[in-house]
């Protein structure tokens, strides 16, 4: 499970917003600080 | 890690931060958190950044310990998982440029790795400074 390289472009994944609704990564525009938590704490 | 206390720095570079939790949309909306936050319930996207599973046995590493130790200190209690949350899942931290590219990645090996909140200002300033973060803020 390698995931994407430094330099790779990153694919539009797809997400879901606390209210349900679906929202792709390109709806937040510009440079991005990206956190995977482990769990909500 | 306190990205929240230094989400000014970070939007100061003009980029943004954007949370992912593997837990459900009614159990993130509940926790009312201060940073934008959207799910992955399937965990598609973190098998996508290659974000591993761990082991029962990283909770048993010396560091690992010492971490939820100091959790508990700051008021932080053990708590049984979220209905759907897989308790192996490991995190990770990315930095994206504006075109979409990964300019940083920081794969957790066990819940105590996280980078410093310092390194990924300072990726986000060396981007906005770099020659493809000024064109892109000129657009």
């Amino acid at each position: 499970m390698p995931g994407p390289n430094v330099g790779d472009a990153v694919a539009d994944l797809a997400f879901l917003r606390p209210d349900g609704s679906k929202v792709l990564l390109s709806e937040f525009p510009g440079a991005m600080v990206l956190i995977f938590l482990r769990h909500l704490r | 890690m306190q990205v929240r206390e230094r989400l000014g720095e970070i939007r100061s570079a003009e980029a943004g931060v954007l949370v992912v939790t593997q837990s459900r949309p009614e159990a993130v909306s509940a926790a009312s958190l201060p940073l934008p936050v959207v799910c992955d319930s399937d965990r598609a996207a973190y098998r996508y950044f290659g974000l591993d599973r761990g082991r029962w046995s990283m909770f048993f590493r010396r560091k690992v310990l010492a971490h939820y130790l100091r959790l508990i200190f700051t008021g932080w209690r053990p708590r049984p998982g979220v209905a759907g949350e897989d308790l192996l899942q490991l995190g990770g931290d990315f930095v994206l440029s504006a075109e979409r590219r990964l300019v940083y990645a920081h794969r957790s090996n066990d819940p105590s790795d996280r980078p410093a909140v310092a390194d990924l200002v300072r990726r986000v300033r060396e981007l906005a400074s770099s020659p493809v973060g000024e064109a892109a803020r000129k657009e």
